[in-house]
C-alpha cells in the first residue's frame, strides 16, 4: 500500500472516472454539480465509477449542493449487485478552491472520500480529496491517484 | 422477527467489516437497540442521545425513507431490509 507524505493511503480513481468527475463539474458550470462514487476496498480505496446525481439544492445550486437519498439507496444497490461499494461523494466549487468550506465541514461524514473539483472560469479545474478520521476532526486531503483499468 | 441490515462502509468498523447484519424488532427503535446490544457503538451513530435520528443519516425501509412512515415506530416484519444511507449536502 502506497503512503502520501501523511500517512493516509491515497485515493485511487479509474481515469475514465476521473475524467467523468471532471467533465460533469465544467458542464454544470456555474452551478455546483454533486455524484456518487463507487468502488472497492475500505482502506485502500480504489473508485471504479463515478456517478452524476442531481443537486436538489435548485435554490442555491451556485455555491450549495445536496444530494437526494433515493438516488444514493438505488446507487448503494446496483454497487451491492456488482460487489462493490459506495465509497465517497464529489462536488465541484465555481469559481472557489478546492478546499472544504464551513459548510462543508458541518456536513461531512467519518469515512467518506470528499472529492472537490474547484471550476475556475468554466474551465480551469483542480481537483482535491478530503476525509474526516474522526468526528471532532477537520477534514484532511488525501491524495488522488488517477489509474489506468 | 429477523430483519437485513445494510452497513455503509464508514460503520464496518463496528459491525467488525460486515456489510449485511441481521437484528431483531417489532419496529425500528427495537432493531436499533438489538443493533447496539450486537454492534455497541452503532446507535450513537446512527441516533441522537434522545433516540432521534441524526439528521446525517436516513433510514429506508426497504425502498421507504422511515421518516415518511412512522419514524422510529415504523413496523418491520420478516425479511425487511434496512438501509442506512448518508445525508450528503455541502458547498461553499
Amino acid at each position: 500500500m502506497l503512503f502520501n507524505i501523511t500517512g493516509r493511503p491515497p485515493l485511487y480513481i479509474e481515469k475514465a472516472a476521473y475524467d467523468e468527475m471532471l467533465l460533469h463539474a465544467k458542464e454544470a458550470y456555474p452551478h455546483e454539480c454533486c455524484g456518487v462514487l463507487v468502488g472497492s476496498g475500505l482502506k485502500d480505496k480504489r473508485v471504479f465509477q463515478s456517478h452524476r446525481v442531481k443537486n436538489t439544492n435548485t435554490d442555491r445550486a451556485k455555491d450549495r449542493y445536496n444530494i437526494d437519498p433515493v438516488e444514493i439507496h438505488i446507487i448503494d444497490r446496483s454497487a451491492r449487485a456488482e460487489g462493490l461499494d459506495v465509497l465517497g461523494f464529489y462536488h465541484s466549487h465555481p469559481d472557489h478552491p478546492d478546499r472544504p468550506s464551513e459548510y462543508d465541514r458541518e456536513w461531512g461524514q467519518v469515512g467518506y472520500s470528499y472529492v472537490i473539483v474547484s471550476v475556475m472560469n468554466g474551465k480551469d479545474v483542480s481537483v482535491k480529496s478530503w476525509v474526516i478520521a474522526d468526528e471532532k476532526d477537520p477534514y484532511k486531503e488525501e491524495k488522488i491517484k488517477v489509474t489506468e483499468p | 422477527m429477523p430483519v437485513k441490515v445494510r452497513i455503509p462502509t464508514p460503520l464496518r468498523k463496528i459491525t467488525n467489516g460486515s456489510d449485511e447484519v441481521a437484528a431483531e424488532g417489532r419496529n425500528v427503535a427495537e432493531l436499533l437497540s438489538d443493533l447496539e446490544a450486537k454492534f455497541p457503538g452503532l446507535k450513537e451513530r446512527i441516533c441522537e442521545p434522545d433516540g432521534k435520528l441524526r439528521r446525517f443519516v436516513n433510514l429506508y425501509l426497504n425502498d421507504e425513507d422511515i421518516r415518511f412512515k412512522k419514524n422510529m415506530e415504523t413496523e418491520l416484519k420478516d425479511n425487511d431490509e434496512v438501509s442506512i444511507i448518508p445525508a450528503i449536502a455541502g458547498g461553499f
